[in-house]
């Protein structure tokens, strides 16, 4: 008997082939930037440690591959916290910037930027020491987890997924307003630090502030793999769940933890990163054609670093000396993502509702 | 399975649910219920007398005001989600959009009480669940995706799904009610197979009163008022219960084919039918709609004949000693019309 959708070697084919397009990404993504590195010495650096031009070695192990990586763990983390919200919320439209889950926690960074005068707002977030990180990634996770909450409390009322969408922007607009009232009463430096972050970058990332990162993503994601049962139960909706013997109440808490730290961590980082959230889990759900978590986080996980690594190669522009912000880029790409869905009323309705 | 023992009991069970204002709606109270193994129970009742909170209430999804629920001799309260979800599974009414999932998919999910962290299936889940697609019938389908299936077919995969949670009680919410009238028959007959094949008691909430009598081993009979009545569904309807928790003007309930009608006032002249078989049957329906009334005697104003002549129905009219020969009910009514004027 088949228990599988399309046939497992047809899956594995495409997994197989997704991990390799991550491993040419990752090494393309090295190769761009303002200085021309070839691919073979950048593969050389990578796997052996060793360069005829220190300048160069210094360039991908200090700054380019810092921010492979980071790129790495924003797209997992931003496209498994949507695929989470999306099953929660039983509602395609769901997803970490849509319903303003980044917003709180844009106001948890504000909350530290702004507030703490001179002394804690410094330049970039770069320069906070090792509290001063672990505050900014704890701020930023509560405020996302406080506008979840949110959402989620009017989403137990609202069924329509375009309502809930609204609903969802409406808060993430109040959550910026009350930023913004902060703005105006705060020194012109500590707003244009403020101003940077929201255009997102991936490259301000580096040392111990990539191992916070990687050790909250990485728990974000066991959580979330562990809630994978959970996640397939709920595809039927909460009653059909608890009569599956699910703790619905406790799930909940679970998930709603695991996107709260997924967003909250990479948005304090890299600032607010647009559409990759709610885009990735369709590609992926059509690519793989399945519903199954199990196979789907592991999917997006894979699906979100190709996306996320290819955006971040765009925003360097290759052959020129600018960098565009991530943020625009994502949204170039993710927006028209978020329009098919929409226009394709005949795939938003059969995937939850 | 003990089986001198009900699976299920309520013993002086209110039931209700909060209003907005935070006074609390009593719908019923006082229920004494008992399902037994083997059998399928019909939940009847009018719209709004509170069949969903019942089965809401004895699937643990909301709690009762009052009184007590035992599950196979556990007090509903104590049990644990999983533990529940082995002993009772559920079919609701509401259809299910569940997206990309294939059919045996869906139906392997009723295995998660009994599955691991992660859910990987056994050898034996997937025998139960081969078992349960096969008892529904749903085989031939397990590939397809759910949004390409239709109601009729949805909702035995929603059964298989309660199956293959392998559950002495299934409790089922209006499963028929986006079905069509053939959908529903089978159904209700599938449901009917499963309480006496595998010992199941099985209940279901229904407006189908007419499947519910001819397929049900016990009624459940809610009236508006909140008092409940149980029983044979035969016994029910010869002592009136059945009729009068659905009394209401305009309709009778028709003991002897046990259908309720539309109660017309008859208007016409008495017509006497003599005959017999179907379409003696029909052509009292036909008359009973156009207003016309049944005379018991042959001494009527009208009598009609209904014969079969050489493999084909025909009627034939008598009216103050004018005799026609019609070949349809169309052109019986079309005559009847005329002599009525």
């Amino acid at each position: 008997m088949d228990f599988s959708t399309s046939s497992p070697p047809f899956r594995r084919l495409i997994i197989g082939g997704l991990l390799a397009l991550v491993v040419f990404c990752f090494l393309l993504n090295i190769t761009f930037g303002s200085v021309a590195i070839p691919l073979e010495e950048v593969a050389r650096i990578l796997f052996r440690g060793e360069s005829e031009h220190t300048a160069w070695l210094f360039i991908v192990q200090k700054i380019r591959l810092p921010k492979a990586i980071t790129a790495v763990l924003v797209g997992c983390g931003l496209s498994v916290s949507g695929l989470q919200m999306q099953t929660l919320f039983r509602n395609p439209l769901a997803g970490p910037s849509e319903l303003g889950i980044t917003a709180g926690a844009g106001l948890g960074v504000a909350a530290v930027m702004l507030s703490g005068g001179g002394s804690t707002s410094l330049h970039a977030i770069q320069e906070v020491g090792v509290s001063g990180t672990w505050l900014i990634v704890l701020m930023a996770s509560l405020g996302a987890a406080l506008v979840l909450l949110v959402v989620l409390l009017i989403a137990g009322r609202v069924r329509d997924n375009v309502v809930l969408l609204i609903v969802g922007v409406m808060v993430g607009t109040i959550t910026l307003s009350v930023v913004s009232i902060w703005q105006y009463f705060s020194q012109p430096e500590q707003l244009q630090e403020y101003l940077l972050w929201t255009f997102g970058s991936l490259g301000g990332v580096t040392q111990y502030h990539l191992y916070v990162l990687s050790g909250v993503v990485a728990l974000g994601l066991l959580l979330a793999f562990v809630s994978s049962k959970a996640l397939n139960a709920l595809l039927l909706g909460e009653n059909y769940a608890r009569s599956m013997g699910l703790t619905v109440g406790r799930s909940r808490m679970i998930i709603l933890t695991s996107t709260s730290l997924l967003t909250g961590s990479i948005t304090a980082f890299c600032g607010p990163i647009g559409f990759i959230g709610i885009a990735v889990p369709h590609l992926t759900r059509s690519l793989l054609g399945t519903s199954d978590h199990r196979v789907l986080i592991p999917g997006t996980c894979l699906m979100g670093t190709v996306l996320m690594l290819v955006c971040d190669s765009i925003a360097q522009l290759p052959g020129t000396g600018a960098v565009l912000p991530i943020n625009i880029v994502t949204s170039l790409l993710g927006a028209p993502v978020v329009i098919w869905i929409i226009v394709s009323r005949n795939n938003l309705r059969s995937s939850f509702s | 399975m003990n089986e001198s023992l009900p699976l299920l009991t309520t013993r002086a069970l209110s039931i209700g649910y909060a209003l907005p204002n935070k006074a609390v709606k009593r719908v019923a109270e006082s229920l004494n219920l008992d399902l037994w193994p083997g059998q399928l129970v019909c939940l009847l009742g009018p719209n709004g007398a509170g069949k969903s909170t019942l089965m809401r209430t004895l699937a643990g999804l909301q709690a009762p005001l009052d009184g007590q629920i035992t599950v196979t001799g556990h007090p509903l309260s104590d049990l644990k989600p999983v533990q529940l979800a082995q002993k009772l599974s559920l079919v609701l009414t509401e259809r299910l959009e569940a997206g990309n999932l294939t059919v045996t998919e869906l139906v392997a999910l009723g295995r998660t009480p009994y599955t691991g962290w992660l859910g990987t299936l056994t050898q034996a889940d997937r025998t139960q669940i081969q078992w349960a697609m096969e008892a529904t019938d749903t085989t031939p389908y397990g590939h397809r995706r759910i949004q390409q299936l239709s109601d009729g077919e949805r909702q035995k995969v929603m059964l298989a799904r309660a199956l293959a949670q392998d559950t002495d009680l299934i409790l089922l919410d209006e499963p028929t009610a986006h079905l069509d009238l053939p959908s529903r028959v089978e159904m209700m007959r599938l449901l009917h197979y499963l309480a006496r094949q595998t010992g199941k008691s099985i209940l279901l909430s229904t407006h189908e009163l007419d499947l519910a009598l001819q397929a049900a081993d016990r009624l459940w009979l809610l009236r508006p008022d909140g008092r409940m009545q149980t029983g044979v569904p035969e016994d029910l309807v010869l002592n009136g219960a059945f009729e009068a928790a659905f009394a209401k003007a305009g309709f009778y309930f028709d003991k002897t084919t046990g259908t309720f009608a539309i109660h017309p006032e008859a208007s016409g002249p008495a017509v006497y039918v003599a005959g017999s078989g179907p379409l003696v049957f029909w052509t009292k329906r036909a008359l009973l709609r156009e207003g016309f009334a049944l005379g018991s005697q042959p001494d009527s104003p009208i009598s009609i004949t209904a014969t079969e002549q050489a493999g084909r129905p025909n009627w034939l009219i008598e009216q103050a000693g004018i005799r026609r020969e019609l070949a349809t009910i169309a052109d019986l009514l079309n005559a009847l019309q005329t002599l009525k004027h």
